[in-house]
């Protein structure tokens, strides 16, 4: 079933094209970002169109141009700390786990398989109210 | 800290102690001034008494001296005994015997003397010199892996997004394309990109990128759970692997990254056709420090010495292809490192190798 949004934001062309058919399917909309502030002013832009709108899952890389997913996640969550993340990172270490799980993100390393993350996907859509 | 000396001092001597003074005067530099002084006093009494030959012996000492130190122990002994031999010769027709037992006993001990005293200053400094050659190779060592590690962990993320889509391509096509021929091929791409995923994985932990939570540890717990892996291989093979512990040790760490360490450093002491391991933990001294260790020994065939220093670099392997990747070792130099440790090697070639991880001590 078709519901909400689905945000990805990887500075990788390739990346965004892989997590686009892996899952946008399961979404009304599929909306991309290709750095940091991109996501920021996405987020930004459809909060405005439609503030009661459901919220989004964002599926965004840690190490991009611009803020890091972290850094947006960190200052989103002053407006949905309910909306679910899932950071996809090459570098799991302790400080960013750590980061990430105070957040209340979903950590995914890569290389990760398309049913890890059908599966981060379909938990963080569970977890929707 | 002076109050404090002075005042453990004084009622020792308000009590009345003096046996122990003079104990404690004899010993060390008072002592050896004492002795000192005895000697010359006995040596001008001697010398007074049976005609001033000595003194000059001391033009012997000149050969003798730098013999010892540029040649060895050994030498300087031969000499002194040549130069009791010659002074004997000189001095037989001229003094009677006993002057010339004097002469001769006094010069022969004062050369011996002399020889173990240059020996021993030469010891001193050549382990000193030896020490900073070590200390200054595994600083460069470990600097250079740190250079390979920071490059390895870049060339790791970078490979991350790549790999990703490789292999999240391959199961896409899998999906959409009915062929059992295509599932066949997709599927071996996504087991080679594991492979390599697994390869950049490693590079990461070398790198020192990736860390895990970390505890107080048994470390003789931790190493025999990597012996208890083995058991079963090494009994294929014949061999023998024993672990001993001489005193409960305690490090802070993260069980599986050391376990990991333990692992590698067993199977290369088996996979170097050894027949025994022994692995053994326990408290040492690192320049003044009580450090935990635990080591792997082997009567394997050794690593020759020009490879020593090659051993943790990654890749570098001398197993055949497919029996290692070159990074077990790299990858346990990382954990180590990141534990705030180093390993030490020592191998001989035919005979067997020894592997140390030293540790901080945790109470």
């Amino acid at each position: 079933m078709e519901q909400g949004r689905l945000v990805i934001a990887d500075d990788s062309a390739e990346m965004r094209w892989l997590v686009r058919t892996a899952v946008g399917q399961e979404f009304a909309e599929v909306v991309e970002a290709a750095d940091g502030r991109e996501l920021l002013w996405t987020l930004l832009r459809t909060e405005l169109r439609s503030p009661e709108g459901p919220p989004d899952v964002v599926v965004t890389d840690l190490y991009m141009p611009g803020y890091s997913g972290l850094d947006v996640i960190d200052a989103w969550r002053e407006l949905h700390p309910a909306n679910p993340w899932i950071l996809i990172t090459a570098f799991p270490d302790d400080a960013v786990a750590r980061r990430a799980a105070r957040l209340g993100a979903t950590m995914l390393a890569k290389p990760f398989s398309t049913a890890q993350l059908r599966n981060a996907v379909h938990a963080a859509l569970g977890g929707l109210p | 800290m002076t109050t404090a000396v002075a005042s453990a001092t004084s009622p020792s001597l308000e009590e009345g102690h003096p046996p122990h003074r003079i104990v404690s005067l004899l010993t060390r530099r008072s002592g050896a001034t004492i002795a000192a002084i005895v000697t010359i006093v006995g040596f001008a009494v001697c010398d007074y008494a049976t005609g001033i030959e000595l003194p000059f012996t001391i033009l012997y000492l000149l050969p003798i001296a730098y013999a010892t130190w540029f040649g060895d122990r050994r030498i300087g002994i031969a000499l002194s005994a040549l130069a009791a031999a010659g002074l004997t010769l000189s001095l037989v027709d001229k003094l009677s015997t006993y002057q010339l037992t004097w002469n001769v006993v006094g010069s022969a001990t004062l050369f011996v003397v002399v020889t173990w005293l240059v020996d021993r200053q030469r010891a001193d400094v050549e382990r000193e010199r030896s020490m900073r050659r070590m200390a200054t190779e595994q600083l460069r060592h470990a600097e250079r892996l740190n250079v390979i590690g920071t490059l390895a962990a870049g060339v790791a993320h970078e490979l991350g997004t790549p790999l990703n889509v490789i292999g999240g391509s391959a199961e896409l096509i899998a999906e959409e394309v009915d062929s059992e021929s295509v599932r066949r091929r997709t599927a071996m791409i996504v087991k080679q990109v594991g492979k390599v995923s697994a390869i950049v994985r490693r590079l990461l932990e070398f790198g020192g990128r990736t860390s895990a939570a970390r505890m107080r540890l048994d470390l003789e717990e931790v190493a025999g759970n990597a012996v208890e892996l083995f058991r079963s291989t090494v009994r294929k093979r014949g061999a023998q692997i024993s672990i001993e512990g001489s005193t409960p040790v305690h490090v802070r760490g993260n069980a599986a990254e050391l376990e990991q360490v333990f692992s590698n450093l067993i199977l290369n002491a088996l996979q170097a056709s050894s027949k025994n391991v022994r692995v053994r933990s326990g408290i040492t001294r690192r320049s003044d420090a009580s450090v935990a260790f635990a080591s792997v020994e082997d009567d394997g065939r050794g690593i020759p010495k020009e490879l020593v220093a090659r051993i943790f670099d990654p890749f570098f392997t001398t197993k055949d292809v497919g029996e290692g990747t070159g990074l077990g070792l790299s990858v346990s130099y990382g954990i180590v490192r990141d534990h705030h440790g180093w390993i030490e090697v020592s191998s001989e070639p035919e005979h067997g190798s020894s592997f140390v991880v030293i540790l901080p001590l945790v109470p």
